[in-house]
């Protein structure tokens, strides 16, 4: 009797076939549209929450405690200029380590311990 | 590279941190060692009162065996402020390694001299073997605090000076990333005028630790030497004060 024309198939080895199927543009998993309608407020609401930080940001503390006064070069709402900061995180640094305390109080003692 | 610059940042890092931790060890000690030499003085005195009421043997053998303990704790309290000193004079010893490290060895030497004397204290047994011990330890003592002023100045002479020269290099950075113009160059230029009446005020510091010393008194020069640090100090703080209104210009 002839034998049916299947491929024999060895049960102890792997399947080669479709073990790992590459994706394709059909079987790449969509977007949930559930997502996406759920982040967008939440994500619009944190970028409000930020703005009214910013917004609501207090000024820098000022020597006298009054707004400065604008001049004539500077808009109202325009940052103060900052100098430059390498030079001045360098001299800040300076500056801790001139404030420094470096000196050693003496210990206290008796230079002559007798009857 | 990168790594290799990180690695070295890092070193730097724990060096510096290393050396405060050292001298915050010493702190402590020195500290430690005060409070148990106080405890002892403080036996010694209430043994001294009552040994001058009853005057007798018992009285005045308790009060030498308290007397040896106060000078043993004495000797370490000294000791281990000597240690701290040279241990605090690392940190800025790069600015003036030869001047730092005389004074590092001579702290040592008295620190040295300590140790063997306090191996003396135990064979103290009358009022004139103590007497003895105590002219001669008040002679060395005249060295030692001069040592000990020494190390105090000369550490912040290195100390200051590193600022000036911290301070130089900034100078030399800005002329050379800015066009500077004639107001800046002349401010630059009386900043460097300060720097050198610092530098003045540090020398003469430095004079004052050169104080011939007398063999019977101490001569103490550390008010004089630490006037005139702290005037270098004052020019210092307005020359960081005028360098902020310069870099304002560049900003």
């Amino acid at each position: 009797m002839q034998s049916p024309d299947f491929p024999i198939i060895n049960p102890l080895k792997p399947k080669q076939d479709n073990v790992n199927p590459k994706p394709t543009v059909q079987n790449k998993p969509k977007l949930d549209r559930k997502v996406i309608l759920i982040s967008i407020p939440i994500i619009l609401g944190l970028l409000s929450l930020l703005i009214v930080a910013l917004v609501n940001q207090k000024p820098t503390k000022l020597t006298n405690g009054s707004k400065p006064t604008p001049t004539l070069f500077q808009p109202q709402n325009s940052p103060q200029p900052q100098p430059n900061n390498k030079w001045q995180q360098q001299l800040n640094s300076i500056n801790d380590q001139l404030n420094q305390n470096l000196d050693l109080d003496l210990p206290k003692i008796d230079q002559k311990i007798t009857f | 590279m990168v790594f290799i610059l990180i690695f070295l940042i890092g070193l730097n890092f724990f060096s510096t941190n290393s050396h405060a931790q050292v001298s915050n060890e010493y702190f402590n000690d020195v500290s430690y060692q005060q409070d148990l030499y106080n405890q002892s003085y403080d036996l010694y005195l209430g043994k001294k009162q009552i040994h001058s009421q009853y005057n007798s043997i018992t009285t005045e053998k308790e009060l030498l065996d308290t007397i040896k303990t106060a000078l043993t704790n004495r000797e370490i309290l000294l000791s281990s402020y000597l240690l701290h000193l040279r241990a605090s004079m690392d940190t800025y010893k790069p600015i003036s390694p030869d001047l730092t490290g005389q004074v590092q060895q001579q702290l040592l030497n008295h620190n040295l001299w300590l140790t063997n004397q306090s191996k003396q204290i135990d064979k103290i047994q009358n009022k004139i073997q103590l007497d003895d011990y105590n002219q001669t330890f008040f002679q060395r003592y005249i060295q030692i605090q001069t040592s000990m002023a020494t190390s105090r100045i000369q550490n912040q002479i290195n100390h200051q000076q590193s600022v000036v020269n911290q301070i130089k290099d900034l100078i030399l950075q800005l002329k050379a990333e800015h066009r500077l113009d004639q107001q800046a160059q002349n401010w630059i230029s009386q900043i460097d005028t300060n720097l050198q009446t610092c530098q003045l005020y540090l020398a003469e510091a430095y004079k004052e630790t050169q104080t011939k010393q007398n063999t019977r008194k101490f001569n103490d020069f550390y008010p004089d030497a630490i006037d005139q640090i702290s005037k270098s100090k004052q020019i210092l703080t307005k020359i960081i004060l005028d360098l902020q209104s310069l870099l304002k210009k560049f900003s």
